[in-house]
C-alpha cells in the first residue's frame, strides 16, 4: 500500500473527527450558556405557579395501540398532571387486544356524537368517547393505520385546545411537565414546538405511573443510554436551540401549536420517524415563506421513558431511528443550504447529512481500515492504537462534558455514586456499545438505500416499568 | 515526514482529550461537592430559619438579635430567597410583620446590593424582595428595568413596581405591555390583579380607546382585571367604532351587557369566522327570545368553531326545554348543524 495513501487516510479519519467534536464542542458552549440562563430564572418561575384564566388551555394526545397492560396507570397519571386546563385524548389505534374495553371500564367512558371534523388525514374513525367521571378524557377509537403518526392525526382532529402535548402511552410524566413545557409558548407567542428533555425511566422507582425515586439501571445496555440521551438533550439539542435549529423533538414528549401543525399537514402517516419529519416540515414551511416561528427546546428532565435493555430491542430502535433519519433529511432535502432556512439549512441539515447520517460509516469505516493496515502491516501499531485511542479519548471527553451539563443544573442523580458510575459507564461505553450501535446504524443506512422496510419488534418493558 | 504528521496531531489531540476529561470530571465532582456543600447550608438555614419566617406570617414577633449577627454574606442572600417564598405565599396584615422582620434582619439592605449586580437571578431576586418589601426609593432602579430586554428581568420590574405603588406603576405598566409583545400574557395577568381594578379601570380603558387594533386587540385580553361596567360600555362603543376583525372578537368576548340589534345581525354574519363565533359566544350569554332566530343560522356555518358555539349557545337560551331542542336538533337539514347540535346536546347530558 502506498505511504501517501495511507497518510491521506489518516487526514481523512483526523479530519473528520476534529471536525466533528468541533461541532460539539460549540453545541456544548452554546449549552452551557443556554441552560445557565434558563436556571437563572427557572427558580423564580416555579415558585410562580399561580394559575390564571390566561394560561394556555392544553390537549395531551396519547396514541395507543395494544397498550393494554399499562394503558390505564398511564392515564391516571395523566389526568393527576397539575396544570389548569388540559384535556386528555387517548387515540386507540385499532388495537387488537383490550385496549378499549380496559379504557370504557376504568373510566366510564360513553359513546359521544361528537362533530368530529378531519383536518388533518387519517383512517376513519369507528367511535368517539367521553369519560362520565372525568370531564378532560376522551377516547378516539379509529381503524389501524399502521404508524403512530396516523393515531396522532386522528387525536389533532378531536383536539379542542389550541396548544398539544404528544405522549407516548408508556411514558412517565411528572406532575409539572406540561407547566415547565408550555413556558416556550407563554413566553415567546412565535414558538410552533417545544420539546422536553426525555430521560430512561430504567432503574427508577415507578408508582402510579409517577416518578418516586431516581436510580441508575443496573442493566449495563440500559445505563449506556443514559448516558447517550444526557449527551443527545443536554447539549445536543440545547445546543441547535441556541440557533432555533432543533431538528428533533423526541415522540416521547413534544408540544406544538396546532394550527402551525394543522398549516404544514399534520403528521406524515408514512414517516418512520414521524417526529423528526414533522420538524423538519415545520422548519421548511415556515423558513421558506418567511413567517417567524421558533422551534425550542425545555431543558428540565419532564417525561421518562423505558430504554430496551437487550441487543435486540435496541438493534431494531437504532435502524430504525437510522432508517427515519434518512428518511426524513431526503423528504426535505429543499431545506439544504436553503438561502432562507438559515442555521437549519446552512448549519444543522449539513451537519445531520455529514456526521448523523453518513458519519456511521466513515467511523465504523475507520475502525476497519486501521485494523485491517495494522495486521498487513501497512500500518504501525502505535498509529493505529493512537487513532483508535483518539476516537475513545473524544467519546469519553464529550459523555464527561454532559455529565458537567447534568451537574450545572438538575442534579437527577442525587448519589455521589451515581455519578461516579455515570463517569464509568462514559468511559465503558467506548468499548463495545459505541462500536455496535454504529453498526446498526450502518446497517439502518444500508436499509433506508435499498429501500427496506425496519422492523418494530416487541420491546419488553424494564423492571421498573413492569412492577409499578 | 508526512505520514508522522497525522499521527503527532492525533497523539496530542488524544493527550488533549484525555486531560480535558480529566480536568471535567474533576470539575464534576468540584460542583457535586458545592452542590453537597450547599444542600447542607440550606438545610441548617431552614432548620434555623422556618419556624421563625413561618411564626412571622401568621403574624407572631419575635427577638432576633444574635441570630442576626450569626447571618453570612451568603447565608442573607439564602435567607432573602427563602423570605421571598414566604412572602409569596401570604396575603393580609401578615405581610407586616414578615416586612418588619426583614427589614431587621437587614435583608432590605441585602435587596438594595444585589439589585446592583450584574447577574440576572441577582437582580430578579432583589426586584422580587424590593417589590415585597415596598422599598420606594429602589423605585428609579427597579423602573430603570423594565426597559430591560431581559424579560424575565423587565416583567418581574413590573411586578415590583405594582407591589411598591400600583397607582403609580399602572399607568407606566400599561403602555409598556404593548411594546413588549413577549411578556407572558399570564403574568400581566397577575401584575393586574395586584394591582386590583382600582387603579387597573382607568388606565387601561383610556389606553384601549387610544390604542391602535394591535394594541387594541391586546389590551382587552386583560378586561376581567378592571371594574365589568366600564370594560362593557368601552368594548361596546368598540363594536360599533372599529372595524378590525381582531377588535371585533377581542371587544365580543369582554361585553356583557346587551348590544343593539343591528350590530349583533352584523357581526353574526361577519365574514372572518371568529367574529361570528365570538358573537354566537355572546348570544348564547344573552339568552334573549329574538336572537335565536340569529344563532339558527349558524348552526349550518362553514367553520366548524361558529356551529358548535351557535349549537352550545342554543342549548344555554332558557325558553329553549329539553324536547324543543331534541326537535330542533332532528328538524335541521343540514347534516353539519345536526352533527353540532347533537354534539352539543350529548355536552350538556341531553341525549
Amino acid at each position: 500500500m502506498s505511504p501517501w495513501f495511507m497518510t491521506a487516510m489518516e487526514w481523512v479519519f483526523f479530519g473528520y473527527f476534529s471536525a466533528v467534536y468541533l461541532v460539539y464542542a460549540v453545541l456544548n458552549i452554546f449549552a452551557v450558556f443556554r441552560i445557565r440562563r434558563y436556571l437563572q430564572v427557572a427558580e423564580l418561575a416555579a415558585a410562580d405557579n399561580v394559575f390564571s384564566s390566561l394560561d394556555l388551555p392544553v390537549s395531551v394526545i396519547v396514541p395507543a395501540y395494544n397498550e393494554s397492560a399499562s394503558i390505564i396507570t398511564s392515564i391516571r397519571a395523566m389526568l393527576q398532571i397539575e396544570y389548569p386546563d388540559f384535556e386528555v385524548i387517548v387515540v386507540n389505534d385499532g388495537s387488537t387486544d383490550d385496549t378499549l374495553q380496559k379504557l370504557i371500564d376504568e373510566f366510564g367512558m360513553q359513546p359521544f356524537p361528537e362533530a368530529y371534523r378531519q383536518r388533518v388525514p387519517c383512517k376513519p374513525i369507528r367511535g368517539l368517547y367521553k369519560s362520565a367521571r372525568y370531564p378532560n378524557l376522551r377516547v378516539v377509537d379509529k381503524e389501524n393505520g399502521g404508524s403512530k403518526a396516523d393515531a396522532l392525526n386522528g387525536g389533532i382532529n378531536a383536539c379542542r385546545y389550541p396548544i398539544f402535548c404528544a405522549v407516548d402511552a408508556d411514558s412517565i410524566l411528572q406532575p409539572d411537565s406540561l407547566r415547565r413545557a408550555i413556558r416556550p409558548f407563554l413566553e415567546d407567542p412565535l414558538t410552533v414546538a417545544a420539546g422536553g428533555t426525555v430521560r430512561i425511566a430504567n432503574g427508577c422507582v415507578v408508582r402510579g405511573g409517577f416518578l418516586e425515586k431516581v436510580r441508575l439501571p443496573d442493566n449495563f445496555l440500559a445505563a449506556a443510554q443514559v448516558v447517550e440521551y444526557l449527551r443527545a438533550f443536554l447539549y445536543g439539542r440545547m445546543g441547535w436551540t441556541q440557533m432555533n435549529a432543533v431538528l428533533i423533538i423526541s415522540g416521547a414528549f413534544g408540544v406544538f401549536d396546532k394550527e402551525a401543525v394543522v398549516k404544514v399537514g399534520g403528521y406524515r402517516p408514512d414517516a418512520i420517524g414521524e417526529d423528526m419529519e414533522l420538524v423538519l416540515r415545520l422548519h421548511e414551511i415556515f423558513a421558506v415563506s418567511g413567517e417567524p416561528y421558533k422551534v425550542t427546546f425545555v431543558p428540565d428532565p419532564i417525561c421518562w421513558t423505558d430504554a430496551p435493555e437487550n441487543l435486540e430491542s435496541l438493534g431494531k430502535q437504532r435502524v430504525r431511528w437510522q432508517h427515519g433519519l434518512g428518511q426524513s433529511l431526503t423528504l426535505h432535502k429543499g431545506l439544504l443550504f436553503n438561502r432562507k432556512a438559515g442555521a437549519v439549512g446552512w448549519i444543522a441539515i449539513p451537519f445531520f447529512y455529514v456526521f448523523e447520517l453518513f458519519g456511521p460509516v466513515v467511523e465504523v469505516g475507520g475502525y476497519l481500515f486501521m485494523a485491517v493496515a495494522w495486521l498487513s502491516g501497512w500500518l504501525p501499531w502505535s498509529t493505529a492504537l493512537t487513532f483508535f485511542g483518539l476516537a475513545i479519548g473524544l467519546g469519553v471527553m464529550l459523555s464527561t462534558s454532559a455529565l458537567v451539563l447534568e451537574e450545572m443544573s438538575f442534579h437527577v442523580y442525587p448519589r455521589l455514586g451515581d455519578l461516579l458510575k455515570l463517569f464509568g459507564i462514559a468511559i465503558l461505553e467506548n468499548f463495545g456499545y459505541r462500536q455496535i450501535t454504529l453498526w446498526w446504524r450502518v446497517k439502518g443506512l444500508v436499509g433506508w438505500l435499498r429501500g427496506n422496510e425496519p422492523e418494530w419488534g416487541e420491546m419488553k418493558r424494564s423492571a421498573s416499568m413492569s412492577g409499578q | 515526514m508526512f505520514s508522522e504528521l497525522p499521527k503527532d496531531l492525533a497523539l496530542i489531540s488524544l493527550v488533549a482529550a484525555l486531560a480535558v476529561t480529566a480536568i471535567l470530571f474533576l470539575y464534576s465532582l468540584g460542583l457535586r461537592a458545592a452542590h453537597m456543600a450547599h444542600e447542607r447550608e440550606m438545610e441548617r438555614l431552614k432548620a434555623g430559619w422556618w419556624p421563625v419566617l413561618a411564626r412571622a406570617s401568621m403574624g407572631a414577633r419575635e427577638p432576633i438579635g444574635k441570630r442576626r449577627r450569626r447571618l453570612g454574606t451568603g447565608s442573607r442572600v439564602r435567607l432573602l430567597r427563602e423570605w421571598c417564598r414566604f412572602r409569596a405565599q401570604i396575603r393580609g396584615e401578615s405581610t407586616e410583620v414578615l416586612e418588619e422582620l426583614a427589614r431587621e434582619l437587614g435583608l432590605l439592605g441585602t435587596a438594595r446590593r444585589l439589585l446592583r449586580k450584574h447577574s440576572i437571578s441577582s437582580r430578579l431576586l432583589a426586584e422580587q424582595a424590593l417589590g415585597f418589601l415596598r422599598d420606594t426609593d429602589s423605585w428609579m432602579s427597579i423602573e430603570e428595568l423594565l426597559a430591560h430586554p431581559n424579560v424575565p428581568l423587565s416583567i418581574m420590574a413590573a411586578t415590583a413596581l405594582t407591589h411598591i405603588d400600583p397607582e403609580r406603576a399602572i399607568p407606566i405598566v400599561i403602555p409598556t405591555i404593548c411594546e413588549r409583545k413577549r411578556w407572558p400574557r399570564t403574568q400581566i395577568g397577575r401584575i393586574l390583579s395586584i394591582a386590583g381594578p382600582d387603579n387597573v379601570t382607568r388606565p387601561l380603558c383610556r389606553a384601549i380607546e387610544s390604542a391602535d387594533d394591535e394594541d387594541t386587540t391586546c389590551l382587552l385580553q386583560f378586561f376581567e382585571s378592571a371594574y365589568m361596567n366600564e370594560i362593557d360600555s368601552l368594548a361596546a362603543r368598540l363594536l360599533t367604532a372599529r372595524t378590525d376583525p381582531g377588535v371585533l372578537a377581542a371587544a365580543l368576548k369582554a361585553v356583557r351587557g346587551h348590544l343593539p340589534d343591528p350590530v349583533i345581525r352584523r357581526l353574526a354574519t361577519h365574514e372572518v369566522w371568529y367574529v361570528r363565533m365570538q358573537a354566537a359566544n355572546l348570544l348564547g350569554r344573552f339568552g334573549r327570545r329574538e336572537d335565536y332566530a340569529v344563532l339558527e343560522p349558524l348552526l349550518s356555518d362553514t367553520e366548524w368553531w361558529v356551529r358548535y358555539r351557535a349549537a352550545q349557545a342554543i342549548t344555554k337560551l332558557p325558553f329553549l326545554g329539553p324536547n324543543a331542542l331534541r326537535k330542533l336538533c332532528n328538524r335541521q337539514t343540514d347534516r353539519y348543524a345536526t352533527g353540532a347540535m347533537k354534539h352539543a346536546l350529548a355536552e350538556a347530558g341531553l341525549v
